[in-house]
């Protein structure tokens, strides 16, 4: 089973390449039975999204006003 | 995505009438500068860049079509020349050096001997943040994460985050393997989510 050091480095290399269908499944289980790694995954995404946003507004933080 | 842009008489008129206002794009380009600082770190490329991108703008005020907002379009020609000054750069074969493979004991608490999550490190839970409603405040502290995160691995983060490089176009400008950027990216990346749930998500204290 993968350890929490390991999933997280292929969740975040998942954002800039493409996992082999070996590390994608050994991922999945890991994040189906592990709540840290899942909260981890979905917050590295919640990060992506920041930093467009913050380029978007380039951090003023009040949109187009 | 909602387009913030109604009201415009003439995409065209806007936003020639956005450049022609002086404290807006006085204000405008001090943010971009800041921004383009971060990417080039050299102050005259930089400097380049900025006069480029409000150049630019300006000459293509036409193709500005209330299409995104203003700022986000400026800011979309400006990582475009930021692009173009790290591959010119390149040719010019004076490449940024950066150390690599340095991992301190910040790197290395995250997780213990066995591979699991440190306690003290591992994610709490964030809700459901709405990103298009941080505000100041959360701007200011994620500046401030992105301060503390160590050169190389800011540097990276930022050329694939910020400016949207590719990862082949970020290692062939920084003379790195695509593994050394993978672990670069994971190391920024837990570093950044860390500072962030510290100072902001599962706390509302500001940093100092």
């Amino acid at each position: 089973m993968m350890k929490c050091d390991e999933a997280t480095r292929l969740a975040s290399d998942r954002l800039d390449r493409g996992l082999s269908i070996r590390e994608s499944l050994s991922l999945r289980l890991h994040l189906f039975g592990c709540d840290k790694c899942n909260r981890f995954e979905r917050q590295l995404h919640t990060i992506r999204r920041i930093s467009r946003r913050y380029v978007e507004t380039d951090g003023a933080g009040r949109g187009e006003d | 995505m909602q387009e913030r842009s109604e009201g415009i008489a003439g995409p065209d008129g806007l936003a020639t009438a956005y450049l022609a206002d002086g404290v807006y794009v006085g204000e405008l380009r001090e943010r971009m500068l800041k921004f383009a600082l971060l990417q080039l770190s050299d102050p005259q490329m930089a400097e380049d860049a900025v006069q480029e991108a409000l150049a630019g703008a300006l000459r293509n005020a036409g193709a500005f079509a209330g299409r995104s907002a203003f700022r986000t379009w400026v800011f979309a020609i400006l990582r475009n020349k930021i692009a173009d000054q790290l591959r010119h750069k390149r040719r010019m074969a004076n490449v940024i050096s950066i150390p690599l493979g340095t991992t301190d004991d910040e790197d290395a608490g995250y997780f213990d001997t066995k591979g699991h999550w440190s306690v003290d490190r591992q994610p709490s839970h964030w809700g459901n943040p709405e990103v298009d409603l941080l505000g100041k405040d959360f701007w200011r502290v994620f500046e401030t994460c992105l301060d503390h995160l160590p050169p190389d691995q800011g540097r990276v983060f930022m050329m694939r985050e910020f400016v949207e490089l590719e990862t082949g176009e970020i290692c062939a400008e920084l003379g790195i393997t695509t593994t050394n950027l993978h672990v670069l990216m994971h190391r920024a990346r837990l570093r950044l989510r860390n500072c962030l749930e510290g100072h902001w998500f599962a706390s509302k204290e500001t940093v100092a």
